[in-house]
């Protein structure tokens, strides 16, 4: 899986019907330090992620396999939004990086 | 998926029969502001989308197969939508 | 299918990742990921920051956020799996595509060709005039 930021939503009346009431989000790949890095894509969500999250987000078939995508034709999911990333002593002294805004009670 | 232009529609009278009876699109991956971004390439065409249009095209080969509704056919991306607006937040 | 000049013979291209690096399948765990509103198919999952690695042991390409499938920690040197098939690494619907599937104890690698094709070096106490 990736770590990606949420940079924007994709607006699309006409799709796929099994895309309907599936909100779409552009994203791009983030580094462990949290900077943009890489080509934008979109991925649906499935966890209500806001902009500028930092996500989880799987590729591939297996992104058919989170929430109810089993026969929907996506191939990015953001799975979870990203609370913190700790890096080992090597990488930054031990230090936990914060990745976004706090987590929010969602449910 | 990807954001992409539809840049062209390709006619091939001699394919494989999955892809009969849906256009073939040539679309330009591109940057949420419009940049082009690799190669353009073809995608099977699930929504009537034309030359122009910003579409959404997705590229893993069961989505793929299911969007254009042709299961265990050689397709690896199809177009999936037309896109209307993307909106960006400041990076 | 992507574009080619006219005329060219298609090669065909070794499997990479988005960002277009290749994709290899030794990587070193380099620190974890802790997410709470997640799919609930990562509940009680561990979420693994991993760097993937060269034959060499070198840096190559970007990391990647792996499920631990067998206990792997920091610093230590792992293998991976990744498509559809590193959700079979678990049982139940577990949305992933980056798996950890083993930890590595050591890896023995013969010598690149290029210097296997060498000229062999002489033997101490051969005639071999210089």
């Amino acid at each position: 899986m990736l770590l990606a930021r949420v940079m924007g939503t994709v607006v699309a009346t006409r799709k796929d019907e099994r895309l309907l009431g599936k909100k779409m989000l552009v994203c791009r790949p983030v580094t462990p330090q949290g900077e943009a890095e890489g080509a934008y894509f979109v991925a649906v969500d499935t966890v209500g992620a806001g902009f500028h999250e930092m996500v989880l987000v799987v590729s591939g078939s297996s992104a058919r396999m989170a929430a109810n995508f089993k026969e929907s034709p996506v191939d990015s999911a953001i799975v979870g939004i990203v609370d913190e990333v700790e890096l080992n002593a090597e990488q930054a002294g031990g230090r936990t990086l914060a990745a976004a805004a706090p987590a929010k009670s969602r449910r | 998926m990807i954001l992409a232009q539809v840049v062209g529609e390709v006619v091939a009278t001699q394919k494989h029969p999955s892809h009969e009876r849906r256009k073939i699109l040539l679309v330009q991956p591109v940057d949420p502001d419009g940049s082009e971004r690799s190669d353009a390439v073809l995608a099977l065409d699930a929504v009537d989308a034309g030359i122009g249009d910003r579409v959404l095209v997705v590229q893993e080969g069961y989505s793929a197969m299911t969007a254009a509704g042709r299961p265990g056919s050689p397709i690896d991306m199809t177009i999936v939508g037309v896109v209307d607006a993307v909106e960006m937040t400041k990076e | 299918m992507p574009n080619k000049p006219a005329g060219a013979l298609w090669q065909p291209q070794p499997r990479r990742n988005r960002d277009g690096d290749a994709v290899m399948m030794l990587a070193h765990v380099i620190g974890n990921v802790v997410s709470t509103v997640k799919d609930p198919g990562l509940e009680g999952r561990k979420l693994l920051l991993i760097q993937p690695l060269t034959r060499d042991g070198q840096p190559r390409g970007k990391p990647l956020v792996g499920i631990d499938s067998i206990g792997a920690g920091f610093g230590e040197t792992v293998y991976w799996c990744r498509g559809k098939e590193a959700s079979l690494a678990f049982t139940g619907e577990v949305p992933s595509d980056c798996s950890i599937v083993g930890i590595v104890d050591t890896i023995t690698s013969p010598p690149a060709p290029a210097a296997a094709n060498a000229s062999p070096k002489p033997r101490a106490g051969s005639r071999r005039s210089k």
